[in-house]
């Protein structure tokens, strides 16, 4: 899966209020003008360093932005429109072939006037480099579901009947009812119980099948779907949606013959707290309304969430 | 009393309770003697006869009769287990699980199957059965007796999950597990008698939100 497949389908529109980021086309990467996808402006002086880091694994550039003050934003961004006229992206991971790049994906303008720019922030430990994809927004009136200034949006991709698939930007939440969270699952109307089984019988039967079968039987009726998605209660089913979502995220490492995801850079999973998982983990670092979403990745002395 | 004394009679006490036979009282009246110790596999049981227990001596305290466990176990209501849930021919089949597995504990299943193929796993349990019923197997009576079979399948289940008898309870769904194992969901609705109740658009949607899988 290279980059280019990732290209061919463009992100088309977006539900909630989506992110206008700054864009500024590659000075060091020229085969970059001119097609769809910018490069994500670099601003803080860690970024150099990352750029460095990766840059040098081949392929492409990677341009990070990070750290932006509020004041610096908006001049920053009244600069940037006059230079795109995108404003709203999607940002990929792309492996090519041992090169771990990280791509923002443009779209057509779609402006919040009130956002705040998607921001990968960069952190610098003593041994590695460390990113984080996290959105924020702030003094957005429209949107204002509570009175946190800092609600945090990501996005993933939808597939669409058509084959295609479109970028959908929703407000991060940790409440997963709700369409920000990563875990979410569309609910259809009402539906009649056909099965006569507790649903505590009805997760027993399903904890004896695959995450994947899983996916099948969501076809079967209404009931079988909504104990699978909305009960939540087998462990299997964080893993569907983990895959799902890092299908999405990382399509790069996705293995269409194994069906899992294949984190050969990745190994580990660093929390903030210093302890260690195993495997790719959403990460939520708040309780409340505000979530990012941070990757560990291990590229070989140098991590990147 | 000295403590050895004691000691002594209060696993004499254990001894004799666990030779007490307990009625287990189906859904529709009949009641099935089993021992004690067999039916504690049922955490349901187990509260039952332990909430009873306690009321017996709360009530033996406080009216201050030194009435030995035995008289009052020797009262029909007081080993009577009723189970208003679950039927009779299903509550025989319980007690001949309970019973096996009371000397031969089962292992615990592996999740998820590896196989769709049951027979193995199930292999004991359709022996109790077989013994029990002396079902047919004549061809005839094939079709007939698959759907009965599901149908006594399901209330095992139910019952498994009203009884809290957690090993048969895995047993019986993951028998069902098997059933639905490479199936399509058209094949499994025919198979469990399930309605599809998709609109043609809701079906899109689904097949949409799962394309991911397959595209891939």
């Amino acid at each position: 899966m290279g980059a280019d497949d990732l290209e061919t389908h463009g992100p088309a529109n977006t539900h909630l209020p989506t992110i206008p980021l700054e864009f500024a086309k590659s000075t060091s990467d020229k085969k970059e003008s001119g097609k769809k996808g910018g490069l994500l402006k670099t601003t803080s002086s860690l970024v150099p360093s990352i750029v460095d880091a990766i840059a040098p694994m081949g392929g492409e550039v990677l341009r990070t932005l990070s750290g932006i003050s509020s004041s610096s934003r908006t001049s920053e961004r009244s600069s940037d429109t006059s230079t795109s006229d995108t404003d709203v992206t999607a940002v990929t991971t792309i492996r090519n072939g041992n090169d771990l790049l990280l791509r923002a994906k443009t779209m057509p303008s779609m402006k919040c006037e009130s956002a705040r720019p998607l921001s990968l922030c960069v952190n610098e430990r003593k041994d590695y480099q460390a990113l984080a994809i996290r959105s924020v927004q702030s003094n957005n009136n429209n949107n204002n579901n509570n009175n946190n200034n800092n609600n945090e949006y990501y996005q993933h991709r939808v597939h669409q009947s058509n084959g295609q698939y479109r970028w959908m930007t929703t407000m991060a939440t940790t409440n997963r009812h709700e369409p920000g969270h990563p875990y979410y699952y569309s609910p259809l109307h009402d539906f009649k119980e056909q099965l006569k089984m507790p649903d505590k019988v009805l997760l027993d039967i399903l904890s004896f099948t695959r995450p994947l079968d899983q996916l099948y039987l969501c076809h079967v009726c209404k009931q079988l779907r909504h104990v699978i998605y909305h009960k939540k209660l087998i462990p299997g089913l964080k893993t569907i949606k983990s895959i799902q979502y890092f299908h999405d995220k990382y399509r790069c490492f996705y293995d269409p013959r194994m069906k899992t995801m294949k984190f050969s850079l990745c190994d580990t999973v660093e929390k903030h707290d210093g302890q260690e998982e195993i495997g790719p983990v959403p990460y939520f670092p708040n309780s409340n309304d505000q979530m990012s979403l941070q990757f560990v990745f291990n590229l070989g002395k140098k991590q990147i969430y | 009393m000295s403590k050895e004394e004691k000691a002594a009679n209060e696993s004499g006490g254990l001894d004799e309770e666990e030779q007490i036979e307990l009625q287990l009282k189906s859904q529709d009246s009949i009641s099935f003697p089993v021992k004690k110790d067999i039916a504690m596999h049922s955490a349901l049981i187990k509260t039952i006869w332990s909430a009873r227990n306690r009321i017996i001596k709360t009530k033996q305290k406080i009216a201050c009769l030194k009435l030995k466990f035995n008289e009052t176990t020797g009262d029909q209501t007081e080993t009577e287990i009723p189970l208003p849930n679950v039927r009779s021919a299903i509550l025989k089949r319980v007690i001949s699980f309970m019973e096996h597995h009371h000397e031969s504990p089962m292992k615990e299943i592996e999740k998820p199957l590896k196989s769709s193929n049951m027979r193995e796993v199930m292999q004991v349990f359709l022996k109790i059965n077989n013994n029990n019923n002396q079902r047919k197997n004549t061809s005839t009576n094939k079709n007939k007796n698959t759907k009965g079979d599901q149908e006594t399948l399901f209330e095992l289940i139910l019952a498994a999950n009203y009884m809290d008898i957690k090993p048969l309870l895995d047993l019986t769904c993951a028998k069902v597990a098997s059933m639905l194992k490479g199936k399509t969901p058209e094949q499994i609705r025919k198979q469990f008698n399930i309605a599809n109740d998709f609109t043609p658009e809701e079906e899109e949607a689904v097949r949409a939100e799962n394309k991911w899988a397959e595209d891939s």
